[in-house]
């Protein structure tokens, strides 16, 4: 606690020991402002990116050096700054507070706390933009990060270092998908939780405030940082979120942590930067977006990584989000983040509304280098579900005109059905890694054939109960062992076995 | 003023800078003192509502001895292109033009007490010495600087008043906690 008495003491010496120089600095005048946009005449030496100081406490970024004037984008209110005012450089490149300080904390994309918990006393800073580790710091994606949803973990697994996008339409359960990774990682000890960083770009402030309280409820806070611009902030704050955010992030990368970072959502971050783009006169491309504007996702895409052993092992997993319209991924922004990404989770709204939920279209959704980090147990129940699924959505398509079907292609729709059954999975209820093993192994091997659909649920459920309660054993088997040779194969039929003969 | 009339401005003045040949510095004098000679009339001449031919005859009844001259030569064009409002603007970029042709800077110092001649010469001293170039003193007087002066030279900012050091030990005071 901080005493006031103190506080005046250190002011006190502050102000005796302070000796009185002359400040030379290197200035520019406000030719004009508006729109979250300033013109500046003067500031000949000025470097592109730096932090510019404006009066009233307000900062500027100079984007655009002209041949007259520096185009700056303002991070504060625009009309504390009137034509005329003197704006100074400041030498260096905008950077953020890091350090461990902001776990647990909601703060702006220049470090200052929005949740109401006092100030972040940020032991470091960072600089925001930061060139993307080389090739010889890094390592291949390995290591598994769980989300602990089965649809996710079993088809289109994700590494740590790994950049998987989710997109899809609005309502379809990205934010769900990507709070449920955050949540699955609770149960880690500290030392070796994955850290999170859930940045929130142009979000109503009602939906981050939501946000917080489910990470709060589920005891996630404790281990993330919640880096907010919201909708009714300046472009430049929703541009600078995910760099600050990364910047964040990479400070536990470079101690050798895992970090897992969501950015929610960058259709609304290049948007932003369209709008400052357009204002600063750049000149406007497709949908009006500037030419830069896969530069913008590219450089910030690739500062996740997974370091190699000499650069301290360290994993940076980035999940963007995309929102669609109507379901077209081929608009220019989705375009540009599928070719950057690693792989790509789609939700549909019709798979939503039809009850399958996380509505995962698993037949387009892929993960380019996850496969090699998904661990062998999985691998194993998993292998060929991605094909049955498929498999089987052509077979009910056909089904649908005749009902002639013989024995075999019955089989492959009652699987493919109960399978589909299985693959549901409540919100903010990840599963753990043994018990997604366990669940599909059931699946995969006809166990479930003769449950009648509306019974998988209760049957998956009760099966996990089972299995915690009487076979501990075998699931902390599968959990350390992360493989099923045949024994364990032999103990886990046996376990389901067992389980549906007492099954009603 | 805006970005474009500046840079608009700053294209006059170079192409006037030029039509004066070898010795630019009398052709902007010329030009000032015609400026001083147009005071009270700026608004008419700058004024769209007035037809050009009647702006033209206040021209020519203010400066009859001019015509010929480069700078009058400007006033015409300024009026005929409907861009008279730039004149001061115009103006001072063909003066800074000159200054930068001769090495000399202009600096514009402001201080929270008149300064003295002694004082006046010191400090002109130091910002020569600071800008490498010859300067030229502008001075004013600002009481909120408490003591002390500033002094701006190009885009170099002294700040040696009693009111910047307060700020600078507020933000040092204030500096490290977000």
């Amino acid at each position: 606690m901080i005493r006031p008495e103190e506080i005046t003491e250190v002011i006190r010496r502050q102000i005796e020991g302070y000796i009185p120089k002359a400040d030379i600095a290197e200035v520019g005048n406000v030719l004009q402002v508006g729109d979250g946009i300033a013109r500046v005449y003067g500031l000949s030496n000025v470097m592109a990116g730096e932090l510019l100081d404006f009066p009233n406490g307000v900062r500027g970024l100079a984007l655009n050096l002209e041949h007259d004037n520096v185009g700056c984008v303002l991070m504060g209110e625009d009309s504390l700054v009137k034509e005329g005012d003197v704006v100074r450089r400041t030498g260096r490149v905008l950077d953020v507070p890091v350090g461990d300080e902001l776990i647990g904390r909601v703060v702006s994309p220049l470090g200052a706390p929005l949740d109401g918990k006092g100030p972040v006393k940020a032991s470091a800073s960072r600089p925001m933009e930061v060139v993307a580790p080389g090739i010889v710091e890094r390592q291949p994606v390995k290591v598994p990060l769980q989300t602990g949803l089965k649809a996710v973990d079993a088809i289109i697994p994700i590494g740590r270092g790994q950049r998987e996008l989710i997109i899809g339409d609005r309502q379809t359960g990205k934010t769900a998908i990507a709070l449920d990774a955050i949540i699955n990682q609770k149960d880690a000890p500290p030392d070796k939780r994955v850290i999170c960083v859930y940045v929130a770009i142009g979000q109503k402030q009602s939906t981050v405030a939501q946000v917080v309280k489910t990470l709060s409820d589920h005891g996630a806070l404790e281990y993330t940082i919640v880096v907010a611009a919201c909708a009714s902030e300046p472009a430049s704050m929703l541009y600078m979120a995910p760099y600050a955010g990364t910047s964040m992030a990479e400070y536990f990368l470079w101690k050798g942590r895992d970090v897992l970072i969501v950015y929610d959502d960058l259709t609304k971050h290049a948007q932003s930067y369209r709008q400052m783009s357009l204002l600063l006169r750049r000149p406007p491309g497709r949908e009006a977006y500037p030419g830069d504007v896969f530069y913008l996702h590219s450089r910030l895409l690739e500062r996740a990584c997974r370091l190699s052993a000499d650069a301290g092992g360290g994993s940076l997993t980035a999940l963007p989000i995309i929102e669609t319209q109507a379901n077209d991924v081929s608009a220019y922004i989705p375009t540009n983040v599928i070719s950057i990404t690693d792989g790509q989770i789609y939700l549909e709204s019709c798979l939503f509304y039809s009850g399958v939920r996380p509505a995962v279209n698993v037949g387009i959704s892929v993960s380019r280098v996850g496969g090699a980090a998904q661990i062998k147990a999985m691998r194993k129940v998993a292998g060929r579900l991605r094909g049955d699924l498929a498999q089987y959505h052509d077979l009910a398509a056909f089904a649908q005109f005749g009902s002639d079907l013989d024995k075999e292609s019955r089989r492959q729709l009652a699987r493919g059905d109960r399978m589909t059954e299985l693959l549901k999975q409540d919100q903010y209820s990840p599963m753990k890694a043994e018990e997604q093993v366990l669940s599909l192994f059931a699946g995969v091997n006809g166990y479930l054939d003769d449950v009648d659909i509306a019974r998988v649920r209760p049957f998956e459920a009760g099966l996990l109960k089972f299995a915690r309660a009487n076979y501990a054993g075998v699931l902390a088997r599968v959990r350390e062992k992360k493989e099923i040779d045949d024994a364990l194969n032999t103990e886990l039929s046996a376990l389901v076995k067992e389980f549906r003969a007492g099954f009603k | 003023m805006k970005a474009a009339d500046r840079i608009l401005a700053r294209r006059y003045a170079r192409a006037f800078v030029a039509a004066c040949g070898g010795k630019p510095r009398a052709g902007v004098e010329a030009l000032a003192a015609q400026r001083v000679q147009l005071d009270g009339v700026m608004e008419y001449l700058a004024s769209p509502l007035i037809p050009a031919r009647v702006k033209s005859d206040i021209l020519n009844g203010r400066l009859p001895a001019s015509k010929g001259a480069a700078a009058f030569s400007l006033l015409e064009l300024l009026l005929s292109v409907r861009r008279f409002n730039l004149l001061d603007a115009v103006l001072a970029e063909a003066q800074a033009l000159c200054d930068e042709r001769e090495g000399i800077v202009l600096s514009r110092v402001v201080s929270a007490a008149p300064l003295d001649g002694e004082s006046a010469a010191v400090l002109k001293r130091a910002l020569e010495r600071l800008s490498g170039a010859k300067v030229r003193l502008e001075t004013a007087e600002d009481a909120a600087l408490i003591g002390g002066f500033t002094a701006r030279v190009a885009d170099t900012l002294v700040d040696a008043s009693a009111r910047g050091a307060a700020e600078r030990l507020k933000k040092q005071i204030s500096g490290g906690v977000y």
